[in-house]
């Protein structure tokens, strides 16, 4: 009787995965022919109607942000005690999100974690995108968007006064714009090698001469190759103090206030392991729908949902405690208006999403401790797709039952997202994916010399 | 008289063969050109380091100056905040401002200093053409050296590129 870890591993190698996750019997003129493919060749019916959906969705958010424009913020659900409502919600979900890109990417990339090869594409992608519609909250927030740049750049006003640099929304502006910066030109580095090989094989001649133009004159010298690789580990690991570091900002935003549930010195690493719990559950969710849509069955395998899925079950941990030391400190403290905030999570107004909160991001990741659902890729996207919202849910109580119950006294009323805000939080789901699919019908969505070189190594 | 051939192989295993052999012979000029990463050559395994690092961390102290600087002279001389005679109160809550934008310089100054050693970008490249292909480009000084060497390149999978 064979065993049935060792029966899973014989089942692989007969299927040609290596451990790394991938078919190691292509051969590179496969796996050129396979990328370049995806590019050259029509989309399916099923990318279509994930292309119709997203948009629809993206253009129930814009009419709703036109909307806001044209009456101003008087339609959202924002009132004198919740002047954060949905749209600081929905930026620090997004900014969570962007950060499991990076995870994969660099660091992975810094501890040498091969399987990270085929989905680390999608995942820089995912954190530029995520980061784009995190970065439209605050600017629509602004309610006079077109003056948004003006009020957030550190620019002197008419007084000639500076804005506060000890302030953590200057953190911020800061902090976003480095990250998005990186994340791009670290995603375009990885890019340069592979548009010089695809340049060759795509058929379209307008996407030729854009690769062309885009891989720089890259010809693979000996010189030029030592040169990137250190420019790409040195750029690894600037992106990964860059992970911790904003996230940790956009923390502080909350902890150096006095709200009772946000003046905490926790939140840092308890947002960190959020963000990857986050980003990591979507990752998995968008390379599902990807290796369906684009049938990338042979580069995407169960391997690396099951590497992702050991990810979550950490980060979720790591959240369970965060929540239990945030009630541990509230009863232990001898704050009584952080008791009462704490009580009122747990038999207030809001205690249904709360427990709901703590399903989705505690109780249900645990089921990814037994093969059987770690290995699946339903479970996977339905538990992803959950944790995704147990997070905006998490977000959602940090700042509104704070608000809710916070020390002042007077503050009685209940917020409840309008129609508008609800729009505007599914039109940004709505452009996240419409511009994540526009990405994977444009660019090599999986790195061709990286899952070459890796190829030939093993067939060595 | 110097003769340049170009030979190119259809993998990495013709390509890497090839190029042992090329590098073995010490007195023979080449390009190599692949597809895929590699720098395991004797003539340059010699360093890993190439200054980039030193480059970054240059440019990571520039960026800390400098923000510190501009912090500094926006809220002392510019438009000076004497509030209770403590203008900048302290410089620890602009720390976070100051490390993002050190990160920030440091990558900048890798990125330049990385396109300036590669002297990208150059689309009018001379072997633009070798992009995506295993490439050898060999220049042969003398007759007995391409007698010898040339028939074992062929014989390990390579052909005459255009």
């Amino acid at each position: 009787m064979i065993p049935k870890e060792k029966h899973n591993d014989i089942t692989k190698e007969k299927e040609g995965f290596s451990n790394k996750g991938f078919d190691i019997s292509l051969t590179s003129e496969e796996i050129n022919q396979k990328i370049s493919g995806l590019i050259n060749k029509k989309s399916s019916w099923k990318y279509w109607t994930a292309l119709a959906i997203s948009f629809l969705l993206l253009l129930i958010g814009v009419i709703a942000v036109i909307r806001t424009v044209q009456q101003g913020l008087t339609l959202w659900g924002i009132q004198n005690y919740f002047s954060w409502g949905v749209a600081i919600v929905t930026f620090v979900f997004w900014i969570g999100i962007g950060h499991a890109g990076t995870l994969i990417s660099a660091i992975l990339y810094l501890f040498n974690q091969k399987w990270r090869i085929p989905i680390h594409r999608s995942a820089e992608a995912m954190t530029i995108i995520a980061v784009i519609c995190a970065t439209l909250f605050p600017i629509i927030h602004t309610g006079r968007p077109w003056y948004a740049l003006y009020w957030l750049f550190p620019y002197p006003n008419q007084m000639g006064m500076w804005v506060n640099f000890r302030s953590p929304l200057i953190w911020d502006v800061f902090a976003i714009i480095t990250y998005f910066i990186l994340s791009i030109v670290f995603w375009y580095l990885g890019l340069i090698p592979d548009f010089a090989i695809l340049k060759r094989i795509v058929r379209f001649q307008r996407t030729r001469k854009l690769f062309d133009f885009f891989s720089l004159g890259w010809t693979g010298s000996e010189q030029q190759w030592k040169t990137y690789k250190s420019t790409y580990l040195l750029m690894a690991g600037l992106a990964t103090a860059l992970v911790i570091s904003v996230h940790s900002i956009v923390s502080t935003d909350f902890a150096v206030s006095f709200v009772p549930g946000w003046h905490s010195t926790i939140f840092p690493p308890y947002f960190v392991a959020g963000a990857i719990l986050s980003g990591s559950a979507l990752v998995s969710a968008i390379l599902i729908i990807t290796r369906e849509v684009l049938h990338l069955k042979e580069f995407i395998t169960p391997y690396h949902f099951e590497k992702l899925n050991k990810i979550i079950i950490a980060t979720s941990l790591m959240i369970g405690y965060s929540y239990l030391v945030e009630f541990f400190f509230a009863w232990y403290g001898a704050n009584p208006h952080d008791k009462s905030v704490f009580s009122e999570r747990l038999l207030g107004s809001y205690s249904i999403l709360f427990y709901l909160m703590i399903i989705f991001n505690v109780i249900l990741p645990q089921l990814f401790w037994f093969g059987k659902f770690r290995n699946s890729i339903f479970t996977t996207f339905i538990i992803s797709i959950l944790i995704c919202i147990g997070m905006w849910l998490e977000r959602f109580i940090i700042v509104i039952n704070s608000l809710f119950k916070s020390s002042i006294t007077a503050t009685k009323s209940i917020y409840l997202p309008t129609i508008t805000d609800i729009s505007i939080v599914a039109g940004s789901v709505g452009l996240f994916l419409f511009l994540y699919l526009l990405f994977i019908r444009t660019f090599p969505i999986i790195s061709v010399y990286e899952l070459r070189k890796e190829i030939s190594k093993n067939n060595e | 008289m110097s003769k340049i051939i170009k030979i190119e192989f259809s993998d990495e295993f013709e390509f890497f063969a090839a190029k042992k052999i090329v590098e073995s012979t010490k007195t023979i000029k080449f390009s190599a050109f692949s597809p895929t990463p590699f720098s395991n050559s004797k003539r340059n395994s010699s360093k890993w380091y190439n200054g980039l690092s030193v480059w970054g961390v240059i440019g990571s102290f520039v960026g800390a100056f400098l923000t510190a600087y501009f912090i500094f002279w926006s809220s002392e001389v510019d438009y000076a905040l004497n509030i209770g005679g403590k203008p900048m109160f302290s410089l620890v809550p602009s720390l976070p401002v100051i490390f993002e934008m050190s990160i920030f310089f440091a990558f900048i100054f890798i990125i330049i200093a990385f396109l300036l050693k590669l002297k990208l970008p150059k689309w009018k490249e001379e072997n633009e053409d070798c992009a995506g292909r295993f490439i050898l480009i060999i220049e042969f000084n003398d007759r007995i050296s391409e007698v010898e060497i040339l028939p074992l390149l062929m014989n390990s999978g390579g052909t005459l590129a255009d």
